[in-house]
């Protein structure tokens, strides 16, 4: 009896010993397979383009790691969380992760909480910029834009109705008093070309989406919800300079299905920073004029955006339910 | 004259040659796949382009995006599916020469039509793009959705011999085109708490369902009642020169007005297909004998998509904003290789745009060869037996609904439409203003909510610009006037077999 006992309690020691080796081999030599990035919006999108980038980086340093780009489009998001949400937590599925996930979380339209994803690390941050058409004499400047617009409605082009961005530019304009008329798009292409038309007031958009306008003079930026100026904008007011007391950049990162492996992760966060810290991925950045904020966050640092976001979220809508007619 | 010389250079080398005709090749095969259309296939091909240069990338984006509008008709017409939307109207009569055994006549025209449109949108291309691109910016909400409104009132002229069930097709389409994700607020509407209707019906499984899998339903239930067997040998025989040259107003029109069209963000090949068709319908052609098989009927159509490349290469390049799905796609391939969105390349990259435009000449004479040649191999195809080409095509068309969002929940969609599309055969609703309702819903609404809004809420916003006033006055004469010589026509007989025409006869009418 002893020793079947001893016998069946040997054979377990063997069996985890078995499976910790496994686990410590398959660790070691992560990725053995292609990695997928799942992004939540369409091909050719910003997300899209900026995980593609992403991805090639990440190949060109670890010419054995094979990275693919999934696109998941749909159901605000929740097409792609529920995706991986399916997968194992093994640390072969990144999902693209932006303000759009602790949205979801304050509108309870997913029973999917931050606990349920780890953050691996954020790539980018964009600020969100106004801006009018140069030739529009009714905005020169921030000043007198939210002098005008405090008195006569204006409308403005955002991101589609709902979405992260175009509730913190609601929640922005609110703050500010400005009676301001969101009109979503779901595409940038789509929102440039209704202001460049002269068919709306004034555009509200990230400012990589509109860099290259304002080089070429085509728009004129107005005021920046960011916390520092924009490289070579400095005229261009930031938040607090017009008594503002709110800041938003629009975050992309990854995150893993939470229960990852904690070697697993810390080898992806690693070869996160890598491919962010690459020239090739800045110069990607920086041609896209993407500035305000950080670019690269570690997890801890990303993990406290999302929290913050989600507070955030949480004021924005108290105040929408709050507000008539939005 | 450097930059000349160096488009030149960049054109001449092996490598840019080689990019295009894979770009062709693909885009044939792609084409020919019901449901797989250019954006997925350029969206596969994106991440391959990163090592190229990135003249050669565009390069084979490019030949690909055109191909694929030309590869689609070769379905449309030998099995009445189109291999893309942008091919809905081209079903109408290209399926009916198969049907009476002409159809290497229809792929003949095909070719003809799509060659020189796609020639005519290159030139749009080269040299209109600054002033079109000015035209594409005058477009807001109001001018949408007068837009949508004459391409709706389409309906009433497409509806065939019954008013009321054009009119009842035409409300099916606009119903099936609501349920899903609020455009605008992103809350859920008409889901009856499926979670597959949550993203509503995209339009590639419903085109599907619409065509393919209702007519392989109604050839199935025909095998139930009798053994089926091709009585119609099919012809290769490609159209005379005379008959090509009769159609050359056509095709001009069509192209001119497909890449002019084209050149409006949203309003890429379906709706200038669609919008074309009808209009030669309408104002140039025997109105009634469309949908008979007509070769004006193959020609406008596929005129104008291939002239809509051009077109809608335009905003890409002055611009810097993509003008419909497909060059959304390759902007982002474009932003991959250093120019950004916004930028026009026009203006800061000349020589790749001018290498664009003579890389698309030379994908066009590829198309044309390949094109012209495979006549004969694709009508040999075509004559397998039935049986075969059914099981071919639901095999196919469960690709195409899966490949669109990898998303199984497509292919119920596909099946789901099938089925009403075969119950609408047996009720002889025409399936055109069906479709033609179902694409133009998104645009109509979304435009008329957003003018609206910008309005505060007053309507005078639909008729606040000459360009808007213009359309909706169109629009309207446009639902009229086949209701009014409906009642005159009332006294002709419909259904005379004087209204089935000869392909000769109608060349030798004009």
């Amino acid at each position: 009896m002893a020793m079947t006992r001893f016998a069946a309690l040997g054979a377990a020691c063997l069996v985890f010993l078995g499976i910790g080796v496994t686990n410590a081999s398959a660790t070691s030599a992560y990725p053995t397979r292609p990695l997928d990035l799942i992004v939540r919006f369409g091909t050719g999108g910003g997300a899209d383009v900026m995980a593609r980038e992403f991805a090639a980086v990440l190949h060109e340093q670890h010419p054995h790691i094979v990275v693919r780009v999934f696109d998941l489009p749909g159901a605000n998001s929740l097409r792609a969380v529920n995706h991986i949400m399916g997968l194992p937590a093994d640390g072969y599925s990144l999902l693209e992760v932006d303000a759009t996930i602790p949205l979801l979380q304050v509108e309870k339209k997913t029973s999917y909480t931050s606990r349920d994803f780890d953050e691996i690390c954020q790539v980018d941050s964009d600020a969100i910029v106004y801006a009018a058409r140069p030739d529009d004499k009714r905005f020169p400047n921030a000043k007198a834009m939210i002098a005008y617009a405090s008195q006569h409605p204006v409308s403005i082009a955002t991101t589609a109705n709902g979405s992260s961005a175009e509730l913190a530019t609601w929640y922005a304009s609110h703050l500010l008093g400005l009676k301001a008329r969101d009109i979503g798009y779901g595409h940038p292409g789509e929102r440039i070309t209704t202001i460049l038309g002269g068919h709306v007031d004034l555009i509200a958009e990230n400012w990589g989406a509109l860099a290259s306008l304002f080089k070429s003079g085509k728009l004129r930026p107005l005021l920046v919800l960011s916390p520092t100026p924009i490289g070579g904008y400095s005229n261009v007011p930031i938040s607090r300079e017009v008594g503002l007391n709110f800041t938003w950049g629009q975050v992309r990162g990854f995150a893993v299905k939470h229960g990852t492996p904690a070697a697993i992760e810390a080898r992806l966060r690693h070869l996160c920073q890598g491919a962010a810290d690459a020239p090739a991925f800045k110069a990607f950045l920086a041609q896209h004029g993407e500035g305000g904020f950080e670019g690269y966050l570690d997890k801890t640092a990303f993990l406290a955006v999302m929290i913050h976001q989600e507070a955030l979220f949480e004021q924005v809508l108290k105040a929408l339910a709050a507000s008539p007619g939005h | 004259m450097a930059q000349l010389i160096g488009v030149v250079q960049s054109l001449a080398s092996l490598h840019s040659l080689l990019m295009i005709v894979l770009g062709v090749s693909m885009g044939l095969l792609v084409g020919v796949l019901p449901g797989l259309g250019p954006t997925p296939a350029i969206a596969l091909l994106v991440p391959l382009t990163f090592n190229l240069p990135t003249d050669q990338a565009l390069l084979l984006l490019s030949a690909l995006y055109l191909a694929t509008q030309y590869g689609g008709s070769i379905t449309a017409i030998l099995i009445g599916i189109p291999g893309d939307a942008a091919n809905v109207a081209t079903v109408f009569d290209g399926y009916e020469f198969t049907k009476r055994g002409e159809p290497g006549k229809a792929l003949g025209i095909s070719i003809t039509a799509a060659t020189v449109g796609g020639a005519i949108g290159i030139v749009f291309l080269a040299v209109l793009a600054v002033p079109l691109s000015a035209l594409s910016l005058s477009f807001g909400p109001p001018e949408f959705f007068a837009l949508g409104i004459v391409g709706l009132s389409v309906i009433s002229s497409v509806a065939g011999s019954s008013l009321l069930r054009g009119f009842v097709g035409g409300l099916i389409g606009l119903l099936l085109a609501l349920p899903g994700m609020d455009p605008l607020s992103g809350d859920t509407r008409l889901t009856f708490g499926l979670p597959l209707l949550q993203d509503g019906i995209h339009l590639v499984p419903f085109v599907l369902g619409f065509f393919a899998v209702s007519g392989a339903l109604d050839q199935l239930e025909k095998f139930g009642r009798e053994t089926l067997k091709r009585d119609t040998v099919l012809s290769g025989r490609r159209p005379t020169r005379k008959e090509l040259m009769a159609l050359m107003p056509t095709i001009g029109r069509s192209s001119v007005i497909g890449a002019a069209v084209a050149t409006v963000p949203g309003h890429g090949a379906t709706i200038v297909s669609l919008l074309c068709y009808e209009l030669e319908r309408r104002f140039w052609g025997k109105g009634r004998l469309f949908g008979t098989g007509v070769p004006q009927g193959v020609a406008a159509p596929e005129a104008a998509a291939a002239a809509s490349v051009g077109g809608a290469l335009i905003p890409l390049l002055t611009l810097g904003i993509p003008g419909s799905a497909s060059t959304s796609v390759i902007l982002a391939a474009l932003t991959m290789h250093g120019i950004p969105i916004g930028e026009s390349v026009l203006a800061t990259h000349p020589r790749l745009a001018y290498t664009l435009v003579l890389g698309l000449v030379i994908a066009l004479i590829v198309i044309l060869i390949v094109g012209y040649f495979g006549v004969k191999f694709w009508v040999r195809v075509a004559s397998l037996p039935t049986k075969i080409v059914v099981i071919g095509i639901l095999v196919l068309s469960v690709v195409g609904a899966f490949a669109v969002r990898s998303d199984l929940d497509d292919v119920w969609i596909m099946f789901g439409c099938g089925l009403l599309g075969f119950v609408l055969r047996k009720l002889k609703i025409p399936p055109a203003p069906v479709v033609m309702a179902f694409i133009l819903e998104p645009i109509i609404e979304m435009a008329f909510r957003r003018s609206l809004m910008i309005s505060g809420g007053n309507p005078e916003i639909f008729v606040s610009s000459t360009l808007a006033i213009a359309l909706l006055l169109l629009g309207a004469v446009s639902f009229a006037l086949p209701i009014f010589f409906d009642q005159r026509r009332r006294a002709d007989s419909p259904d005379s077999p004087a209204l089935a025409p000869a392909v000769e006869t109608q060349a030798a009418d004009r």
